[in-house]
C-alpha cells in the first residue's frame, strides 16, 4: 500500500510554474463545478481563442471568470490545450527532421564512402 | 498485500460487454490515470486501498459511456474515466461518513453543521473573489489556468517579468493553495476521527 497521500509535502515540493497548484485547481473545478446545462458558459469559438490565441480576447472582462467555476468549459480548454500540445510537439518534429536536399546529400556520402575507402586500400 | 495493476483490472472487464475497438484507448487511459486514481482515493478515504474495485466501476461506467458517443482519445476517455471514479470515491466517502455519525439526534444536528463537507459556502469561489482583484492579475491566473501557460509566457503577453506577475499574485495563490490543501487533507483527516 502506498503512504497516504502528503498534501504539504506536494505543495512544498511545486516547481516555479506552480504545476501541482493549478492542476488541483483544475481538478477541483471539475468536480465541484458540474455545469451540464452550460448555464452561462463562453461560446466554442471563444473557449478556442483562449487557448490558441488569447490575446485576441479581452480577458479583463469579468465574464471569462466563468471558466473558475465551470467543469464543462474547463474540460474544453484541456482538450484545446491537448490538441495545441500535440500540434506543436509534431511541428517541433518535423523541423527538427532533415529536408530533402540534406537527406540527399547524406545520402550520397553514404554510397561514395565504400568507394573511398577502397581507394585508400589500393594506395 | 500489492494492489492489482490497471492491466489486472482492465481485464476484469471479460465480465463487461466490451467492444474490441475501445479496448486498447480505455487501456491506456486507465493506466495513465492510475497514479492519480490512487492519490485521489488516498486523500478521500484515507488509504487506497478499494482504488482497484473503485477503478472496476468506473470503467464499467466509462465503457457505457463511450458505447453511446463517437470514439474518444486516450486523453479524452482518461477525463471521463476519471469523472466516473471520483463520483464513486466521493459516493463512497458520503457513504462511510453517513454510516459513521452516531450519538443523539441533536448531537448529530450540531456535526451535520459542523461538519464542512455540509457547507457548499465554503467552496473555492474564484469567479466571485477575482471579480475585486486587480484586472492584470485577473489576466494573468486566466492564462495560466485557462491557457496553460507557463508563468514566463504569462509575464511575456502581460508586460511585465516572470518574478513580478507570480509575486502579485501570490495572494491569489496563496489563497487557493490554502483551500485545496484542506479539500485534500479533509478525507484523511475525517478518517483519523
Ligand atoms: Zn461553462
Amino acid at each position: 500500500m502506498i503512504p497516504p497521500f502528503d498534501v504539504d509535502h506536494e505543495y512544498e515540493q511545486d516547481d516555479d510554474n506552480d504545476t501541482f497548484l493549478f492542476e488541483g485547481l483544475q481538478q477541483y473545478v471539475l468536480t465541484h463545478y458540474p455545469n451540464p446545462e452550460r448555464l452561462d458558459c463562453l461560446d466554442a469559438a471563444t473557449l478556442r481563442a483562449f487557448v490558441y490565441a488569447p490575446e485576441t480576447l479581452d480577458l479583463e472582462d469579468r465574464k471569462f471568470l466563468h471558466v473558475f467555476k465551470c467543469a464543462e468549459c474547463t474540460r474544453e480548454l484541456m482538450a484545446h490545450r491537448v490538441e495545441r500540445d500535440q500540434r506543436l510537439e509534431l511541428h517541433a518534429a518535423r523541423s527538427a527532421r532533415p529536408n530533402k536536399s540534406t537527406r540527399r546529400a547524406i545520402l550520397k556520402a553514404s554510397t561514395a564512402m565504400p568507394l573511398l575507402l577502397f581507394f585508400l586500400v589500393l594506395l | 498485500m500489492a494492489l492489482p495493476s490497471p492491466t489486472e483490472i482492465c481485464w476484469a472487464m471479460r465480465s463487461a460487454p466490451l467492444e474490441q475497438s475501445f479496448r486498447p484507448v480505455l487501456r491506456a487511459a486507465v493506466e495513465s490515470k492510475w497514479p492519480e486514481t490512487r492519490k485521489f482515493a488516498a486523500a478521500l478515504l484515507g488509504d487506497d486501498s478499494l482504488a482497484p474495485e473503485m477503478t472496476e466501476v468506473a470503467i464499467e461506467r466509462t465503457v457505457k459511456y463511450l458505447a453511446g458517443h463517437s470514439p474518444l482519445g486516450v486523453e479524452e476517455t482518461g477525463v471521463v474515466f476519471f469523472r466516473f471514479y471520483q463520483k464513486e470515491v466521493r459516493r463512497r466517502r458520503a457513504a462511510s461518513t453517513k454510516y459513521s455519525l452516531r450519538g443523539t439526534a441533536s448531537e448529530l444536528a450540531s456535526a451535520v453543521s459542523a461538519s464542512p463537507l455540509s457547507t457548499v459556502e465554503h467552496r473555492l469561489d474564484l469567479e466571485t473573489t477575482l471579480r475585486f482583484t486587480r484586472p492584470d492579475l485577473r489576466v494573468a491566473l486566466l492564462l495560466r489556468y485557462g491557457s496553460n501557460e507557463s508563468w514566463s509566457v504569462v509575464a511575456e503577453k502581460t508586460g511585465t517579468t516572470k518574478d513580478a506577475i507570480r509575486k502579485s499574485c501570490q495572494r491569489e495563490l496563496n489563497r487557493i493553495r490554502k483551500r485545496l490543501r484542506a479539500d485534500l487533507s479533509r478525507g484523511a483527516t475525517q478518517r483519523e476521527q
